[in-house]
């Protein structure tokens, strides 16, 4: 055959046919536009998502590792920094235990000294910002802005001078009890406490610290930072039980089962030393990597059916054309060329301008959105620790665009390519295949039915850009919604803010007298004020708590040997500490909230008797060893510290609503049962609740009661809600944009083919109205049709959207506690503006389009 | 008495600077139970008259009055009632909706009324028409000829006082048009319809009982004869 040289007059054609179809390819190049922004958009912010997400967990965990390990010897330091497998390995150790600044109790500021890699490669990527330098000199100190804030810093300046009352938490005696120190369940502190009072015995000292340097991070934890030098000056080593911390960081991203134990099995364990480490790091490492996949295949599909769709009916539009220069001897390959170059025209102008919007959000207008939004992240944005989008991402999501709008023309270029000239003539897209079938009812709903599957692939594409989109929708929602600050902390804290007695257990001063608790109520806005008493105790020799004993005996916190701890126990006297109870007592709602907490049911009548109590199992987790048996003790504070007490133990809890214990041992009792045992009632704790949770007002008002008192610190929900709010209202923008982005493209699909359905329908419109359908029978049939389409979509997007979102919340839950939860609003509004737009759109295109007489509309499929 | 009347109908069109005057000046009477053929060349307006007459195009000037009833002066709504209640129209290009078969393009103008049909009435048409091995065809399933008579189908079922025609034997052999021509002059007869069809076939005009000739929309001729129905 010989060749010939068409490709010009090819280009010009499609140059002539492009041209002409101008308004058309707008909207294609709308289409390609959209997707690219959307590919480039989810690339950039997706991984600015991730990254802040990440970060926001390392911070929320205080430092970024993936395993530790207690109490490390020297030559298991040397053994693991020569591992290939581990890039970290940093050290800390905890050291001392600051109790005053000036003439301020403190709730304990915790200080560590931690190495160099632990600093730079582990503390530092967990904290959101921080000024100044880590300490040298034996006298330098850095401190949290939680710990500052607890001293009444809110200035705080480099190289001031802080007069601190600290003690060392060196061993100073053998077989002292030991504690845990990692981050702040309630166990731990308690245990602490325990550990820090008997440190209190030994060295209390007074010097003045040079601060050089502050940080914030998510723990909101009062705690410092100290030289090796001042370290070293307290005695503590790291091999000290429970003060040094190996922190491992893998090099991988994740980690097997099996690695943790051919970690462990070169180590040479002690036995009370211990490796933590998340067992499930590679199980979740590919649960995010098929998240994410998925999350892109499915921006990807939304795109493709989107370009898919505008090619699709452009050149169904155009097929008579294409038919017509068939019969004048174009080829199928010329013809597919045809719609391949149109499709790369409008490619080469909305690709660009996709990326460039994509760019210009990612970089520009998100910062801003967050700066608006989150006044708070100032700090952060400043000090460009914010995610940043990089190039390759755009190349990416360029490539990927053109790749989707190539292989989303294909289909139609296949249409225009294999169409016949005569069957083009006739074509109308969209038509049912021929076949014979009974009747139907002639009802307006069932031809709306019958119109929404005319054309079948239509119809899924909107059915499944939607139902995407729909999905995308409710599972951002509830991942913005396990984020969201106030939702997490009406789920973990009952209280608005909690007052604690610092005297606790150091004299147990009675600073939360009546009339203090009478001007609480009195400040408006506060809904309830409770309090929290508690008593002294002492648990005489008794069978019941053996195996209580027992576990507590194996267990980390208070290792020992179960026999002779029972032979002492038998013969020891009431002031032997280690057999103390501590006593507290919860009001009305304290027991409310608890038995709800529990989910059980507790008889309260008998709990108020005083004939039943709980037990705490804060250090023996899961041992229920003590329900349904009875409790014998004295109370030492008692009005008859004689009279022995008996009770039944209903429950065991983790929760325990005191602040602290002498022992290992707590029981709850009513508050109406223990003030009438008491001489002088001990309220340890206050916790307040506000009419709104969260007021600023109130809380300022409740504040200022102990505002001068140096003995009453506080803990306040607002405050830790100020700082969560900030991660949130990342989560938030990301969300919401990826969201917002994903619906505005399946409405506007929506609206494409809705248009194109109407355009097309057109002349059936005008035969149907000729033969005496009114123009209201029209509009309720297209109105049936939208609800056909929406209610389809929104019950597809339940059924995926809510399993799916279910196991990404279980993923995503920053809490474990944290329940389950949709959020109605967002989505019932997102589903009620798709149901509206459904419905008004193909009447309101109707209308627009129903221009001419009826006769001109007849004839316009003849012209 | 008169069912149709046109007074001085007029229908103008503007053609770039060129004014094409589709109707000049026609006006006309119509008999309950008549049969009227409209003919004249192409392009003569007579299209367009049948298109006044069925309220489907509005006029530059001039009235139609259906059934003592001004029907230009009709609301859109309001005469597409009256429209499928009064009139049966038979398009030239049959205008059948594609997603519905045959039995159910026939009866949708009554049950768009909310009236059941008169099935015994329909399966009647559908004998007399050929149609009834083809009652669960598609549209697209049918020859021209097929289509053309389930558009007249479609135009006798509801029983309507008039029957407005476009060419309705244009697809059909003359054998086939005989026979439906005289289905409808039957149906015509039997509900006392007055039935109005364009052709171009002098057979079928010398079956109607009057015959109009248009001519660049005007009208010649009129004169009625003994075979039309009154």
């Amino acid at each position: 055959m010989i060749k010939v040289q068409n490709k010009g007059v090819i280009r010009e054609l499609a140059r002539a046919t492009y041209r002409a179809n101008g308004k058309r390819n707008l909207l294609t190049v709308f289409a390609i536009f959209l997707t690219t922004f959307l590919v480039a958009s989810v690339t950039a912010l997706g991984i600015s998502y991730w990254s802040t997400l990440q970060e926001r967990n390392i911070r929320m965990m205080g430092m970024d590792y993936d395993m530790e390990l207690s109490e490390p010897r020297e030559e298991q330091i040397e053994k693991l920094r020569s591992m290939k497998e581990i890039e970290y390995v940093g050290l800390s150790i905890r050291c001392a235990i600051v109790r005053q600044y000036g003439d301020k109790l403190l709730d304990k500021v915790r200080l560590h000294w931690i190495d160099e890699t632990c600093w730079e490669k582990q503390k530092l990527p967990a904290v959101e910002y921080y000024k100044g330098e880590y300490p040298k000199a034996k006298n330098e100190i850095m401190l949290s802005v939680s710990a500052l804030r607890a001293m009444g810093i809110d200035t705080p300046e480099i190289g001031m001078e802080l007069p601190l009352n600290w003690y060392s938490l060196a061993e100073y005696a053998e077989g002292e009890e030991t504690t845990e120190e990692t981050e702040e369940t309630e166990q731990e502190m308690s245990v602490d406490i325990l550990k820090e009072m008997t440190a209190l015995q030994g060295s209390n000292l007074k010097s003045t610290f040079r601060l050089c340097g502050w940080y914030l991070d998510y723990q909101n934890s009062a705690n410092g930072y100290v030289s090796r030098e001042f370290c070293e000056f307290t005695g503590v080593k790291q091999t000290d039980f429970t003060k040094g911390t190996l922190f491992l960081s893998w090099k991988a991203p994740f980690y097997s089962r099996q690695d943790i134990a051919d970690v462990q099995n070169q180590l040479d364990l002690d036995w009370n030393q211990i490796i933590r480490a998340d067992e499930e790091s590679i199980e979740a490492f590919l649960k995010i990597v098929a998240g994410l996949t998925v999350l892109f295949l499915i921006i990807l599909l939304s795109g493709y059916l989107f370009i898919y769709n505008t090619m699709y009916l452009s050149v169904s539009k155009d097929i008579r054309y294409y038919g017509q220069l068939k019969t004048i001897g174009m080829t199928s390959k010329q013809l597919k060329g045809l719609v391949y170059r149109q499709a790369f025209w409008s490619a080469c102008i909305g690709i660009p301008a996709g990326l460039l919007l994509a760019w210009l959000v990612a970089s520009l207008a998100f910062p801003k959105i967050l700066l608006l939004v989150a006044p708070g992240l100032t700090p952060v944005i400043e000090s460009g620790n914010m995610a940043q989008t990089s190039w390759w991402s755009f190349l990416l999501a360029g490539m990927v665009a053109l790749l989707t709008d190539i292989s989303s023309s294909r289909k139609p270029a296949q249409i225009a390519g294999d169409c016949s000239p005569v069957e083009a003539m006739r074509y109308a897209g969209g038509k049912t295949k021929g076949r014979s079938r009974r009747e139907h009812s002639l009802s307006l709903s069932s031809m709306a039915w019958q119109n929404m599957f005319r054309d079948k692939k239509q119809a899924a594409v909107i059915f499944l850009s939607f139902t995407i989109a729909v999905s995308m929708f409710f599972i951002i929602n509830v991942v913005i919604l396990s984020n969201d600050a106030k939702h997490i902390l009406n789920h973990v804290s009952d209280y608005d803010i909690e007052f604690l007695n610092e005297t606790v257990l150091n004299g147990d001063e009675p600073i939360f007298t009546e009339e203090k608790q009478e001007e609480l109520k009195a400040v408006p806005g506060v809904k309830q004020v409770r309090r929290i008493i508690a008593a002294n105790g002492v648990l005489p020799y008794q069978e019941s708590y053996e195996e209580y004993y027992k576990a507590l005996c194996q267990s980390r916190y208070a290792p020992g040997n179960y026999e002779e701890f029972i032979a002492d126990w038998r013969t020891a006297d009431a002031e032997d500490y280690r057999y103390e109870v501590r006593v507290v007592s919860v009001d009305e709602r304290g027991f409310e909230l608890l038995k709800k907490a529990l989910g059980g049911e507790i008889d309260q009548e008998a709990f108020e008797r005083g004939e039943i109590a709980l037990a705490s199992q804060v250090f023996v987790a899961g041992d229920q060893s003590l329900v349904g048996k009875t409790a014998r003790f004295f109370l030492s504070d008692g009005k008859q510290p004689e009279q022995e007490y008996t009770m039944t133990i209903a429950a065991e809890s983790s929760i325990f609503p005191g602040y602290a214990s002498v022992g290992y041992t707590e029981l709850t009792v009513s508050e109406k049962w223990l003030r009438e045992q008491v001489k002088e009632p001990f309220v340890e704790l206050l916790r307040i609740e506000y009419e709104t949770r969260f007021s600023r007002e109130t809380e300022e008002a409740v504040k200022a009661v102990f505002a001068e008192d140096p003995r009453v610190s506080y803990d306040s929900t607002l405050e830790q809600y100020n700082d969560m709010r900030q991660s949130e209202a990342q989560v938030k923008v990301l969300g919401n944009g990826l969201g917002i982005i994903l619906a505005v493209l399946a409405i506007l699909n929506y609206l494409n083919v809705t248009a194109a359905s109407v355009q097309n329908r057109n002349q059936e419109f005008a035969t149907l109205e000729s033969i005496g359908m009114t123009a209201k029978q029209i509009r309720t049939m297209l109105r049936f049709e939208g609800i056909g389409y929406a209610g389809i979509s929104l019950i597809a997007s339940l059924g995926a959207g809510l399993p799916l979102s279910f196991l990404i919340f279980r993923y995503v839950r920053t809490y474990r506690s944290l329940p389950y939860a949709i959020p109605w609003p967002s989505n019932l509004l997102l589903f009620a503006v798709i149901a509206l737009l459904c419905i008004l759109a193909p009447v309101v295109l109707y209308q627009k389009l129903q221009t001419g007489s009826m006769i001109e509309r007849l004839r316009e499929k003849e012209n | 008495m008169d069912i149709l009347v046109t007074e001085n109908l007029r229908k103008y069109y503007q053609t770039g600077e060129v004014q094409v005057k589709a109707l000049d000046g026609v006006s006309l009477s119509v008999r309950k139970g008549e049969f009227l053929a409209i003919v004249g060349t192409s392009g003569s307006g007579k299209s367009t008259l049948l298109h006044m007459l069925g309220g489907l195009d509005v006029p530059t000037s001039g009235r139609v009055i259906v059934d003592g009833k001004d029907i230009s002066r009709m609301e859109r709504d309001e005469l597409t009632v009256f429209r499928r209640r009064k009139i049966g129209f038979v398009f030239q290009s049959y205008n059948l909706l594609p997603l519905l078969n045959v039995y159910e393009n026939i009866i949708l103008p009554i049950r768009l009324d909310g009236i059941r049909p008169d099935r015994e009435y329909v399966e009647q048409i559908l004998t007399a028409l050929g149609l009834a091995d083809r009652r669960e065809a598609m549209p697209n399933q049918l020859s021209g000829g097929q289509q053309q008579r389930v558009a007249m189908a479609r135009a006798l079922a509801a029983k309507p006082a008039i029957i407005l025609a476009d060419e309705p034997t244009g697809n059909l052999d003359s054998r086939t048009s005989q026979d439906v021509l005289g289905l409808m002059k039957t149906a015509g007869e039997q509900f006392g319809q007055t039935l109005v069809i364009i052709t171009h076939n002098d057979e079928i005009a010398q079956m109607a009982g009057r015959i109009i000739r248009i001519e660049d929309g005007k009208i010649y001729g009129g004169e009625r004869h003994d075979k039309g129905t009154e």
